[in-house]
C-alpha cells in the first residue's frame, strides 16, 4: 500500500493501532497480514473470463448475456401480460359477455372485493311467451317487458302462464282470461273491456281487489293484435 | 502496483475499447474489488467482480481524474453493488457454503501440508477477525486498508459522515487490538453488534 500514494495513510492506521496496542511493530504487522490476506490474487481462467466481458459489453455488438437483466426482462414481461389479461377479462366481465359459468366465477370473486360484476342472465335461455295476444303489432320479441335492466328482479320473467290477479295495472293480463269473471265491486269495467278478448277465452279467477283493470287491458292487447 | 505516468493513456485507449487497457486497469484493481468483495460477504464475489468491470467500461466516459479518483471511483462502483447483491441475498435463502478463497485454499496445490495448514488458519483467523465487525466497520477497514484511501473519501463511499467513520474505524482497530492481545480478550471484550444502516 505505501508504495501507491498515500503512505501516510498507512502510518495514520498504524499509528492508531500502536495506540490500542502499545508496540508499533506487531501493529504495522497485523496490518500487512491483514492487507496480504484481503487482497485477493484472480485465477488466469477468471480473468480471461471477464475481460472477455468487458471486450463485449463495450463492442459493436453489446448484447451480453447479463442473466439479471434478462430475469427481470422475464418479470416485466410476465407483469404485462398479466395486467392486460385481467383488464380484458374484467372489461368482458363488466360488459357481461363472458360465457355463464365464467361469467358467475368472475364475479363472484369480485363481488368478494366490492367489485360488482353482473352475473350470467339466465332469462337469456328462457324462450319468450309464444301465446298470440301477447305481442301487440309491430312488437318484436326483444320488446317483451323480459326486457329489463340488469339486476332488476322480474316478477313476471319466465312466468308466461301466470295466474290472473298477479298482473299488475298496465301488464299485459293473461291470455286464458275470461271477461266478466271480475270480483264484486267493479264488475262494469272488467266486463266492458273484456269483452274485446278472445273467444276461446276462460273463465278466470281473478282475485279480489282490482282485478278488472289487469284483466281488461291485457285482453284488450291481445284482441288488437289479431 | 499502480498505473502511474501511464494511467492517462490507458484511461484513452480504454475508452476506445482496447483490450490491452482493459487488462491493465482490472489486473491493477481486480485483486482490490475482489477483496473487498470477499471480506464484506458478497454471495459470488468473482461474478460481481465481473459486473463491476463491466460497469466500468460502460461508464468511462463520464469520468474525468486522475488515477487516484479512478481507484475511489471503482470502489464506489463496488461498494455500490455489493449492496445491491445484499438487498438480492436479503430475498434468497442463504448459501451455506464456505467462502470462496477458504474453498480453494482446501483444494490439492503443489505446496506442503504444512503450509497448506498455516495459510488456511491464517485465511481462518483473518475471517474471523473480521466477522468479529460489524459490516459497516468491516466496510471501513477494507477501504482504508485494501482501497488506501483517506477518510474523506471512505466517508463519500459510504454515504456517512466523517466522524462516523472515524468512530467506525477506530472501534474496529480495538477489535483488531484485542485479537492481537489474544482471543480470550477478544472473546471477552466484544463490542455488541451495531447493525449498519445501509
Amino acid at each position: 500500500m505505501s508504495d501507491r500514494d498515500g503512505p501516510e495513510r498507512a502510518d495514520e492506521l498504524v499509528d492508531e493501532l500502536t495506540e490500542l496496542v502499545g508496540d508499533p511493530e506487531a501493529a504495522r504487522r497485523a496490518l500487512d497480514e491483514l492487507r496480504e490476506h484481503l487482497v485477493a490474487p484472480l485465477d488466469t481462467d477468471v480473468t480471461n473470463h471477464h475481460l472477455d466481458a468487458m471486450v463485449a459489453a463495450t463492442g459493436p455488438n453489446t448484447d451480453v448475456i447479463d442473466l439479471r437483466s434478462r430475469r427481470a426482462r422475464r418479470a416485466i414481461t410476465g407483469t404485462v401480460i398479466g395486467a392486460l389479461a385481467l383488464v380484458g377479462t374484467g372489461g368482458l366481465a363488466a360488459a357481461g359477455h363472458l360465457p355463464g359459468p365464467v361469467q358467475d366465477t368472475v364475479s363472484r370473486i369480485a363481488g368478494a372485493i366490492a367489485i360488482d360484476i353482473p352475473r350470467s342472465t339466465p332469462g337469456d335461455t328462457v324462450e319468450p311467451p309464444t301465446t298470440p295476444g301477447d305481442t301487440a303489432p309491430g312488437r318484436s320479441v326483444d320488446d317483451h317487458p323480459r326486457d329489463t335492466a340488469p339486476g332488476r328482479v322480474d316478477g313476471d320473467r319466465g312466468r308466461p302462464d301466470s295466474v290472473p290477479g298477479d298482473t299488475a295495472p298496465g301488464q299485459q293480463g293473461p291470455p286464458d282470461s275470461v271477461p266478466g269473471d271480475t270480483a264484486p265491486g267493479q264488475p262494469g269495467q272488467g266486463q266492458g273491456q273484456g269483452q274485446q278478448g278472445p273467444p276461446d277465452s276462460v273463465p278466470g279467477d281473478t282475485a279480489p281487489g282490482q282485478p278488472g283493470q289487469g284483466q281488461g287491458q291485457g285482453q284488450g292487447q291481445g284482441s288488437g293484435n289479431r | 502496483m499502480a498505473i502511474g505516468d501511464r494511467f492517462e493513456e490507458v484511461l484513452a485507449a480504454a475508452r476506445l475499447g482496447e483490450r490491452g487497457a482493459f487488462e491493465t486497469i482490472y489486473r491493477d484493481l481486480a485483486p482490490l474489488v475482489l477483496g473487498y468483495l470477499r471480506s464484506n460477504r458478497a454471495r459470488d464475489p468473482e461474478d460481481l467482480t465481473s459486473e463491476v468491470f463491466i460497469a466500468v467500461v460502460r461508464n468511462l466516459g463520464s469520468f474525468t481524474g486522475n488515477e487516484k479518483s479512478f481507484r475511489s471511483w471503482v470502489l464506489t462502483i463496488t461498494h455500490r453493488r455489493l449492496i445491491d447483491d445484499f438487498r438480492h441475498q436479503s430475498r434468497r435463502p442463504e448459501d451455506p457454503t464456505l467462502p470462496d478463497d477458504v474453498q480453494a485454499r482446501m483444494e490439492p496445490t503443489d505446496e506442503t501440508p504444512e503450509t497448506e495448514v498455516l495459510d488456511l488458519l491464517a485465511t481462518q483467523s483473518v475471517h474471523h477477525i473480521l466477522d468479529s465487525l460489524t459490516e459497516d466497520q468491516r466496510a471501513v477497514i477494507t477501504l482504508r486498508i485494501l482501497g488506501d484511501m483517506p477518510i474523506k473519501e471512505v466517508a463519500a463511499i459510504l454515504d456517512k459522515p466523517e466522524t462516523a467513520v472515524k468512530s467506525l474505524q477506530h472501534r474496529a482497530l480495538a477489535t483488531l487490538a484485542r485479537h492481537l492481545e489474544g482471543p480470550e480478550e477478544s472473546a471477552t471484550h466484544q463490542y455488541p453488534p451495531d447493525r449498519p444502516g445501509r
